[in-house]
Order: C-alpha cells, then structure tokens, then sequence
C-alpha cells in the first residue's frame, strides 16, 4: 500500500482527462457515457484514497517533485505531498464528488448542458485535488486559480440569464481579489524564502531564518486569499449569489469543499501562522466577525439555497475561528464533519426544489407528508448543523469550543456559543416552515413528490456518514482522528458540551414556538425595527461596495478615458508636430554628418515616410515597387 | 551547428515571399498561399533555431556577417541571443496564424500580403541584427508597410491613426537616429557593431543624456505613458492581421530596442533613469487598465490593455534584476501571443457581426463555443492566472518588483485588480446572456479559422505549464546583463 502513495499524482489527473475529452466530444458521447466516466473516475479515486488512508495511518509518507524551471542554481519546484492531511482530504473531496455526481443523474436529467456539467465537476475536482495534493505554495496556488474557474464556470451554468452571468462574474471578481494577495504573498515569499515547498518554508521560519515584518505581511496576504475562497467578511459577498448555479455543483463547491479551501490554506500552512501571533488574531477576529454576521442574516431569509450559503459562511467563519485560537486539527474536523452534513443538506434542499420547484421556504410547508425520505434526511442534517449530539456536527463544534476554552479566549467562546444557539435556530426556522409547518396561502407543494433513488440514495449514504464520523474523534474511539492528524486528545468538558447543548436547544424552542405555533407572521426580525433594515440589507456591505468600490472606479475610468482623448492626446499632437520638425531637422544633420550610403537608404526610408502623407490608394503600388526596390538592392548586396 | 545561414532564411524568406507575390501572385488564392509558404518556412527555421540554441553558452549564436557599407562600418550581420530567439519565434508565430487569419481579404491582396511579409522582413530584421544600423534601417522598413497596411485595408478612422501612428514613430526614429550617431562616434571604432558598442564604456554624462534619448525613442513605441495615445488608435484602424503584428509584434520592439542600446550600452544612464522608468511603468500599469475599463468598442478594450500589459515590461526593465528582467522579455513574449489572440478572435466576431461594440456582442458562448473558449484562455492570460503564460510573466516581475520597491509593488497591483475587472466585464458581457441580434445568425470559427486561434491558446498554455524552455532561453542571456547593470 505504501507504494500506492507514490501515484498520487495520478489522482487530479483522471478527473482532468474526463474534462479533455469532454470538451473534445462536445455532444457525440451518449449522456451516460460521460457520466459513466465522471463517476467511475471519481470511484476509483475514493478507492485508491482509502487505501492511502490505510497506508498513511500506518506512518508511510510520501513527497516527489520535478522541477518546474530550472537555470543555474535557481529551481523552482513543484510536487506533490501525500500525509495524513491531504490524505483525509482527498476522501472527503472525491467521496461528496461521487455522490454528487451520481445525484446529479437524477437532478440533471433533463438538461441540455449535462455533459457539459459534468465536465465542469471534472475540472473542479481535478483542480481540488490538485490544492489538497500540492507540496508547496505555487503548484496549490495555480490549482487554486482553476478551482476558482470551474467555480465560475457552474456558478454560470445557466449563463442565459441575467442573475447567473452576474453571481459568475461577482464570484470571480471578489475571489480574485482575495487571490491578489496570495499571488504577492509568493513573491514575498520567494523573495525571503527563496523556495515554495512547505517543508522548506517550514524549516526556515522554525529556526528564525525567515522572521521579522515580510513574514506578517506574508500570512496576512496568505490570509487575503484564504478570506477570498472561503467567502469571509468583508469578502464573503460572492456566495449567497452563487447559488445560481444548479443545487447539486453548489453542493460540492460552494458548501462542501473548494470554500473550504481556504481553512485547508491555513491549516496547511499552520506553522507560519504560529510564528505570528497577531495574524492569528486576525484570524480568529474576522472568523468571528463573520460566524455571527452571517447567522444573523441565514435567520431572515427566505430562499432555502440562500439560508444553506449563510450557514456556509458562519460555519466556514467557525473554522477560521478555531485556527485563530490555535487549534487546526478542530478546524479540519469541523470542516471534515460540516462538509459531508452541508452537501447532505443542499443535496436534500435540492430534491426540495426539485420536487416543488420552488426555493422559498414560505411557498413550502407540509412536506413531511409527501417527501418522507427527503424530510428525514434534512432533519438528520439540520441537527447536526445545530449541534445535537450524537450527530457529527455536535462532536466537531465542541471541540472548537473547547479549544477557545483551553486557551481561556473566553471572547471567542461566547461568539461560539451564540452562533451554535442562532445556528440552531434558523435551521428550526427553515426546517419547521418547510416541512413541518402547514402549508400557508403561498404555498406550492400540492404537486410535490418524492424524488427518485438515483438522487435519495446519495441523501441516505450522506445521513448516515453524518451519523456516525463524528464519533471518530469522541472518546469512545480514543479520539482517534485527532491522533491521525498528530494532535494529543485534550478530552471532553462535559459541562462545556451541556451548555452549548443548551444553546442548540433554546435556538430549536424558540423557532419552534415561532414558526411551528405561532405561524410566523411577522417573521421574527420584521418586530425589531432596529434589526430589519439590517438584515433585509445584509448590513448593506453590497451596497457599500457599490458606492465606494464600483461606482468611484468606473467614474475613475471615465475620467481617465476623457483625460486620455483630451489632454494626454491633445498635448502629444501638439509634441508630435515639435517631433516632426525636429525629426527633419535631424534628417539634414544626419546628412551633414554620415556619408552616401547612410544618406541613400536611411534617408530615403524617412523621405518615402514623409511621402506616404499624401498617398492616396491609386499610388500604392508604386510605392510597394519603391520599396521593394531597395529590399532588392539588400539581397543583392547580401548575395554578393 | 550547421553552416546554413539559418537566420538569414528567417529573415529573407518573406522578402522572398514578397517578391514572388508581386511577380506571380494574380487572383485570389496565390498571394496568400505564397505567404503561408513563407511563414511556414520562418516559422519551423525560428522555432528550430529556438530549440538548438545552446542555453549553457548564451551570447549570440548562429552568427552570419556579410559587409555592407564598409566605408562607415556597417555590416550585415545576423546572430540572436536568448532574448531575441523567443521574439523570433514571436514574430513567425503571429506571422503565420496572421496569414491564416486574412484568408478572407478580398480587397488587394496581392498588395496585402505582400506589404504583411515586407512587414514581417523588418521585425525579424530587428530581432536578428547585431549590427545597430541593420536593427534601425529594419526598424524603419516596418514601419511604412504599417503605414499603407492601416490606411488602406483599415476601419474606423484609418487615415488619422494611419498617419498619428507613422508621425510618432519617426519622432521616435528621429531620437533614434541621433543615439546611433553619436553613439557611433563616441566608441569611434567605425563599426555599428553591437558587441563591440557593448565593450565600450562612454562617459557618465553621455550615457545619461543618450539613455533618455533612447528610452525617447524606443519608449514611444512601447508606448510609454504619455507617448501611448497612437498606440490604441493604430490598433483599432488596422486590419485584423496588422493588429495582430502592431501589437504582438511591433511594441516588442521597443523594448527589445530599448534593453539591446539602452541598458546593454549606457547602464549607468539607465541607473539615472530608472525610478522614472519605473514610475512611468506604474502608471501605464494602472492608467491603461482604468481606459481600458471604460472602452466601449472590443479592440479599443485591448488597445489599452496593451498599454497596461507593457507596462509590465517597463517596470521589468526599470527593476534590472535576474527575475524582472527575464519576466520583463517573458512578458513580452506572452503579451504578444496573448494579443495576438484577442485580436484574432474580435477580428472573426467583427466579420460576422460587423460590430465590435460590446454592449451590442452577447451570448458568444452559446453561438460559437470554440471561440469562447479561446477568449476566456486570452482573458486568463490577460488576468495573469496560473497555468498561463501571464503568469509567469507578472510573478517574475513582481518577485523583483517586491524586492526592491515595495510600495511600487502595491501601486501596480491597482492594476491587477482592474485588470481583472475590466476583463472579466467584457468576457462576462460578450460571452454570457442569450444570444444578442447581432450574434444570433453567426456561426462557431470554421476549422481555417480555428486553427490560428488555437494555436495561439495552445501556446499561451504550454509555456504557462511548462515555462522552464522559455525561462531559461532568456534568463541565460538576460544574467550579462544584470552584472552589467549591477555594475560588475
């Protein structure tokens, strides 16, 4: 098995071919061949990741690179690294991809572009297990890029309309943003470290060869990035809107792994974020920040999609928490747990709106009657987004807690708690008004129905991972994923578990008595008037953009373009009439100074230039001829 | 080795071309057969000459001398090093798809083609010489086919960018005429030999005040702000395939000018220079990408994106290290390839839909996939993403940039930012949405067509994924020049 690590750079590949000849074929594949090939690739993939799981635990490593350029003395790298890290997350990134994928033959079905989606998943996960596999910055960074354009490209899947070309373009626009600060973070780094392979970088910042303000500002840019991908304040903007694209790639993308990335980033690069203990207060600062800003606005809205992107966000927001506060291992088995339940809830929330085509939670109500096997599933995934134990969510969130309690960030924990107690209930909220509820005046669910297996089937598998992988780091199991990871077990606080048990179940009551009972009308937030506009605005940050950022920039861009004509233009008219006469000032000098032959062919260039001033179509061909003739005279001189 | 004057194959070819175009090239499908002949035979010479240049010797190589006017020293010789190797190929890459690309010139295309390859005689002219008369005299022989190319086959307001653009480049010449005199007089050893100018040391004023007039000269046709206004102009009036070798082509030559008798000869001028230059290329970084953002018309958006792009080059050639300098000749060789690309791909939309306005262009994905595609590898390059040629360009760059002005570094990545925002506005504008009325009737590029456009992808693609042939090509012959910079 340990040789098997060797050929993990196999791994992005296939999925990369199946997108080659995707593109290749355009239509003359049957559907199901090339959905065939993207299922069966990602299946082999999870096979070969579990048996490297198997080898990894087990102590074997592995790293190989090739160089990638190379010139006296001066090589830069690229390579892939295969430990217990990249490892854990290759099986969660092909795991959700094969089950998305398999989904996505019901949900899909009837869509023109259907090999097309799936090329599209193809170079994601391609892409994704590129960043997982990569053992330095650069290779990450360049599979980071082509993740953000696959993303693009589902966000814009149905590229017709209006609101999906503009959530692609926004999504690209604000990550790259963020990705503009990882691109100088490698120049920094190259410049200080001189090499992009973690390892390396590792040993120099361990023994202070590599220390000092270029290192701070490195991790805050490495941050930039992380912030970009992984949608946090104040460049979380992107991801409500990129629930345009179809549930299914959401899922996989846009809940479960590429917005994750940017918590494996900083995972990954833990030790340089070590050194630097205000970055990791920066860290754990915007987590926060954004972990109770975003699960204050997943409380108010409506569209079941756009309540599932919040929670993302606060989530993702908890994991960054975690890494600021010191504890990576919680962050990736929170992001480890919360990928699984999150594509389990999209991957339900999209048998919803495919069985009532609707996405507004206030045009459901009732469905537990008609889809049964849908309702149960998401309740499964609703409590252990809300933290319920025994479910997965609940084990993963407690140890982030606990970690803020260990260190005594006593700031950081009561963030957490409140986030578990609004968390659970605007999961309440969706859940009871979806499902439970009865249906209102609004609703459309006369015609829902169950979906097929095709799609239940990854729901079931999905709900019952959410069971029970998160016992994998309970003490009934020795707390065995912290010690896969290298992490001594710090135990369990049973009263810490109770109190934000309690939590979970005061969000869950209230929603309960509000939305279950008490029909909801008005909705919680519209009886606030100081909380409303905020939340029905998003704390405006999207029109804040607009005024500050759009707006001045394309007025800039105006000015600019009006300076350019009138100014800039109009002065070097003016110039380049100075420059003609002094261009046949220095024609007479030139004369005067260099002998005949200069004068004949240099001159007679410049004259003929002068000429052509005049030159109307009809001449044409005497002046090619002129100039044809002098080329002659070249040739022949050279032919002598 | 071999004794085939290899290089003067490359640059006589078209001239060849040219010459049998206007003996037999009646109708319609000889000129421009005549002309694929041509690029092909300067296209597999350049790219042979690329890939058996000794990488561990660097220098000039392939060296052909043949005397031409020996009374005042000048000779014809021809040799290229590892910067002017990539720009050959460049020039015969651009050469060839451009010629692919006017299969559908109806209107004169003996005259046409013939004037492309005279042209293309000059570029590769520049890029081959070692002899700084030969460089300037094929400078200047570029520039009138330019001239005819725009005002006759051209569009939008061809006459005036025609004659804006000739003005500024014989300002530019003018500049350049005078460096060549009294560079040539004060080495004083009757030759225009470069290497031999390059073993003199000239006095610190000289240097100075002769570095500004180069950096004049050459700059205009980089172009450097403020000298840049003809630049889009030329770009929007000229025919698909001039587009393509104006901006591909020709602007490299400004800064291969620029770094062969700016930099190689007078370092210490170039050391009294260099925070303008750098400043200069600032704001063409950023200036540029701010026009290019509020443009209405596709090739006006290029247009000044090259002014951006090359600012890039400019900022590289300001900074002198082994990394900025290697991505400044990177970025000139991507740039070329990239534009050569987009002007490709709005020269095919133009002839269908007679547009080029953007607000009128939507839903290209939809009509005409392969062309989308290629647009969003253009754009890519164009944004510097990973696994393109852009790339790596912009990291070298910056890798210097970072290290010896920080600040200058945040300045220009204003640019990147925009960058990324204006491309990603056209490419979301035109290729999204459904079908617009104007594209609505067109069709996917035919495989004539199709060609060009992705062998230009391809390329922006393989040297994005596997630089090193390319890097190291040019950093081998760009380390002389940093010593010399550095003042070794």
């Amino acid at each position: 098995m340990t040789g098997l690590l060797a050929y993990a750079w196999l791994l992005p590949l296939a999925p990369l071919v199946v997108f080659a000849i995707v593109l290749a074929t355009g239509r003359k594949l049957p559907k199901n061949v090339v959905a065939g090939m993207g299922i069966g690739v990602m299946f082999a993939i999870f096979v070969a990741s579990m048996g490297m799981l198997w080898a990894v635990a087990q102590g074997a490593r592995f790293e190989g690179s090739v160089p990638w350029i190379e010139m006296k003395g001066v090589v830069i790298e690229v390579g892939i690294l295969v430990d217990p890290l990249s490892v854990l997350m290759l099986i969660v990134v092909s795991f959700v991809s094969l089950l998305v994928q398999i989904y996505s033959l019901g949900y899909m079905a009837d869509e023109e572009r259907f090999r097309w989606y799936y090329g599209a998943i193809s170079l994601f996960t391609a892409a994704m297990l590129g960043v997982v596999l990569s053992d330095g910055w650069l290779l990450m960074y360049m599979c980071w890029e082509i993740m953000g354009l696959a993303s693009f490209l589902l966000i814009g899947f149905w590229f017709e309309t209006e609101v999906a070309s503009k959530a692609a373009t926004k999504a690209f626009m604000v990550t790259r943003f963020g990705d503009v600060g990882f691109g100088l973070a490698l120049a920094i780094m190259w410049f200080s470290a001189g090499t992009f392979t973690f390892e390396a970088v590792f040993k120099l910042v361990e023994s202070g060869a590599w220390a000092g303000p270029t290192l701070v500002v490195a991790t805050l840019l490495l941050f930039m990035g992380a912030m970009g991908k992984s949608a946090q304040f104040p460049l979380h903007v992107w991801l409500p809107d990129a629930m345009a694209g179809p549930t299914p790639g959401s899922a996989l993308i846009h809940a479960a792994t590429m917005v994750a990335a940017g918590v494996y980033l900083v995972a990954r690069s833990f030790p340089l974020f070590e050194a630097n203990p205000q970055t990791l207060t920066v860290v754990a600062t915007i987590g926060a920040i954004t972990a109770v800003m975003a699960a204050l606005i997943a409380t108010s809205v409506d569209d079941i999609k756009k309540v599932l992107a919040y929670s993302t966000i606060s989530q993702l927001g908890l994991m960054m928490l975690a890494l600021g506060v010191g504890s990576w291992v919680a962050a990736i088995f929170h992001l480890m747990t919360h990928a699984f339940f999150k594509a389990l809830l999209f991957l339900a929330a999209g048998s919803v709106i495919h069985g009532t085509h609707t996405q507004d939670v206030r045009e459901m109500g009732g469905l537990w009657r008609k889809m049964p096997w849908t309702t149960a599933v998401w309740v499964i995934g609703a409590l252990s987004l809300a933290g319920i134990p025994p479910l997965a969510g609940f084990w993963s969130k407690d140890e982030i807690l606990l970690t803020a309690f260990h260190k005594e960030q006593w700031g950081f924990l009561a963030v957490g708690l409140v986030v578990a107690m609004l968390t659970a209930f605007y999961m309440g909220r969706s859940t009871f008004l979806a499902f439970f509820a009865k249906p209102g005046a609004t609703s459309k669910t006369d015609h829902a129905h169950e979906s097929s297996w095709v799609m239940l089937g990854p729901l079931v598998a999905l709900a019952t991972i959410t069971v029970v992988i998160g016992l994998v780091n309970s003490p009934m199991f020795g707390f065995a994923f912290g010690a896969y990871l290298g992490e001594h077990a710090s135990g369990m606080n049973l009263s810490l578990a109770a109190v934000a048990v309690g939590a979970a179940l005061a969000g869950i009551a209230y929603a309960y008595a509000m939305y279950q009972r008490g029909k909801a009308n008005p909705d919680w937030y519209m009886r606030n008037r100081g909380i409303a506009p905020v939340l029905t605005k998003q704390f405006w940050i999207d029109d804040v953009y607009q005024r500050v950022i759009v707006a001045p920039t394309l007025v800039i861009a105006g000015v600019f373009r009006g300076m350019d004509v009138a100014v800039v233009d109009g002065v070097v008219r003016g110039f380049g009439k100075v420059g003609m006469v002094v261009s046949a000032l220095l024609a007479k000098f030139d004369r005067g100074v260099v002998d005949g032959a200069v004068d004949g062919l240099g001159n007679g260039v410049i004259d003929g230039g002068r000429e052509t001033r005049k030159i109307e179509t009809g001449n044409v061909q005497t002046y090619l001829l002129l100039l044809v003739a002098s080329i002659v005279v070249l040739l022949w001189v050279f032919a002598r | 080795m071999t004794n085939l004057p290899v290089l003067a194959i490359i640059v006589l070819a078209p001239v060849v071309g040219a010459l049998l175009i206007m003996a037999f090239g009646r109708g319609q499908i000889a000129p421009k057969a005549i002309a694929l002949v041509a690029g092909t035979v300067s296209l597999t010479t350049s790219l042979w000459v690329f890939a058996v240049y000794d990488r561990a010797a660097a220098g000039y190589q392939f060296v052909t001398s043949v005397p031409w006017i020996p009374s005042i020293g000048v000779s014809f010789t021809l040799g290229v090093d590892g910067i002017s190797a990539p720009m050959l190929v460049l020039t015969s890459l651009i050469l060839f798809t451009g010629v692919l690309v006017s299969w559908n010139v109806t209107e004169r295309p003996r005259e046409y083609f013939a004037l492309l390859l005279l042209l293309v005689t000059g570029v590769f002219g520049v890029f081959a010489a070692v002899d700084a008369f030969l460089l300037f005299f094929s400078y200047e022989m570029a520039v009138l086919p330019m001239y005819l190319l725009i005002a006759i086959w051209g569009s939008t307001r061809k006459d005036y960018s025609a004659m804006k653009l000739t003005l500024f480049l014989f300002a530019g010449s003018a500049m350049l005429i005078l460096v060549l005199v009294l560079t040539y007089w004060a080495v004083g050893a009757n030759t225009f030999d470069m290497r031999i100018w390059a073993s003199h040391s000239f006095g610190a004023v000289f240097q100075k005040w002769v570095f500004l007039l180069t950096l004049i000269g050459f700059g205009t046709l980089i172009p450097i702000f403020p000298l840049h206004t003809w630049s889009p102009d030329g770009h929007v009036a000229a025919p698909t395939a001039v587009s393509m070798l104006h901006a591909g082509v020709l602007l490299k030559i400004g800064a291969y000018g620029l770094i062969r008798l700016g930099l190689v000869m007078f370092p210490l001028g170039w050391a009294d220079w260099r925070m303008a230059l750098a400043l200069i290329g600032v704001i063409n970084v950023v200036y540029g990408a701010f026009c290019a953002m509020s443009q209405t018309d596709l090739k006006y958006v290029i247009g000044y994106s090259s002014v951006s792009h090359m600012g890039y080059v400019i900022l590289g050639l300001a900074m002198g290290d082994r990394f900025a300098l290697t991505g400044a000749v990177f970025q000139m060789f991507a740039h070329g390839i990239m534009t050569g690309l987009f002007f490709a791909l709005i020269g095919f939309i133009y002839e269908q839909t007679h547009t080029r306005v953007i607000a009128d262009i939507t839903g290209l994905m939809r009509r005409t996939p392969l062309v989308a595609a290629c647009f969003v590898i253009a754009g890519a390059s164009s944004m510097g993403l990973p696994s393109t040629a852009g790339f790596v360009a912009e990291l070298l760059v910056y890798v210097g940039l970072v290290i010896q002005s920080p600040w200058l570094a945040a300045a220009a990545f204003i640019g990147v930012v925009v960058t990324a925002a204006y491309v990603l506005r056209m490419l979301s504008r035109i290729l999204l949405g459904e079908p617009s009325a104007a594209v609505a009737p067109i069709h996917d590029a035919p495989p004539l067509r199709f060609v060009p456009m992705a062998i230009l992808a391809g390329t922006i693609m393989l040297v994005g994924i596997l630089p090193a042939s390319l890097y190291t090509i040019i950093t081998g012959s760009v380390m002389p020049i940093v010593t010399k910079l550095a003042g070794g």
